[in-house]
């Protein structure tokens, strides 16, 4: 995204890149609701037996993903593929940040990300408060929108090619999934004593 | 895990568009390092870990906190990943 919503790319102003990247926001958040909208009716329809069938699928999701941050070669279920480079060259700035927004949003359309995610999708399905689905989500979509935000575009676009390069040399990736591995163990004992126990 | 570093030679010709001087923060600049702090993985994995901690003991069994947390942590993470 980085490399996409970003006026050294786009060429926009810096007022019309915050409107792209406020667009990026709502299409995370209208992505996350379409999958929450899917995670909710098969949750329901697993809880018309008992709501910890749900288990059933939430804890494999969340431990394969989990074993998977740890290093192990497990199969998750996320596809091997990015947003399609395409449609920036076809869609204005503004709606190649929704598209995109929204197709990172669900999740399950793009690449595997971290264990988290798994976990935010199993938890979220249990929810029908608004409020505490409205709270997720919107923490959801704008801290995936920190990589946009945060990406500025140097003075040239080979200065900003430079500092993205030395961006991904960081060291912590270990680290960093480490912990969204453990969050991710976390969440699913809670989820466990919510649907076991209430 | 191999880090991937993204191929931007390839970027479309029609997007390459630069615009000198446009930007108010030169790289390297201190705005810039602060910026590309949030996107640090090691600064991202201790807030998680600080943040997991500090639930755990306060609000270790409610769940809508956890989702709260899970969901911060899966859309900060994927700031950094390649």
């Amino acid at each position: 995204m980085a490399l996409t919503i970003n006026p050294a790319v786009s060429g926009a102003s810096y007022r019309r890149w915050s409107l792209h990247a406020g667009l990026f926001v709502v299409g995370v958040g209208l992505g996350a609701m379409v999958t929450y909208a899917v995670a909710r009716s098969v949750y329901r329809l697993l809880a018309i037996a008992a709501p910890a069938s749900w288990l059933a699928i939430a804890l494999p999701l969340i431990a394969l993903a989990a074993l998977r941050d740890l290093g192990a070669q497990v199969p998750v279920p996320y596809p091997a593929r990015q947003v399609p480079e395409w449609l920036r060259r076809v869609l204005s700035p503004g709606w190649t940040a929704i598209s995109y927004g929204s197709q990172l949003g669900t999740g399950f359309l793009t690449r595997y990300t971290y264990a988290t995610h798994a976990a935010f999708v199993a938890l979220l399905a249990t929810q029908s408060s608004v409020t505490v689905v409205g709270v997720a989500v919107l923490a959801f979509a704008l801290t995936k929108s920190i990589v946009v935000v945060s990406s500025l575009a140097g003075r040239s676009y080979s200065e900003f090619e430079q500092g993205l390069m030395h961006r991904h040399r960081t060291r912590g990736q270990a680290t960093l999934r480490a912990a969204n591995a453990a969050l991710a163990l976390a969440s699913g004992a809670v989820l466990v004593t919510y649907l076991l126990h209430g | 895990m191999p880090v991937q570093l993204p191929v931007v030679h390839q970027m479309p010709p029609g997007l390459l568009r630069m615009t000198e001087a446009r930007t108010r923060f030169a790289l390297g600049s201190p705005a810039e390092r602060l910026l590309g702090l949030a996107v640090s993985p090691s600064l991202i994995a201790a807030a998680i870990t600080v943040a997991a901690v500090s639930v755990t003991a306060v609000h270790a069994r409610d769940l809508p906190v956890w989702l709260v947390l899970a969901a911060a942590a899966a859309g900060w993470s994927s700031a950094w990943s390649p």
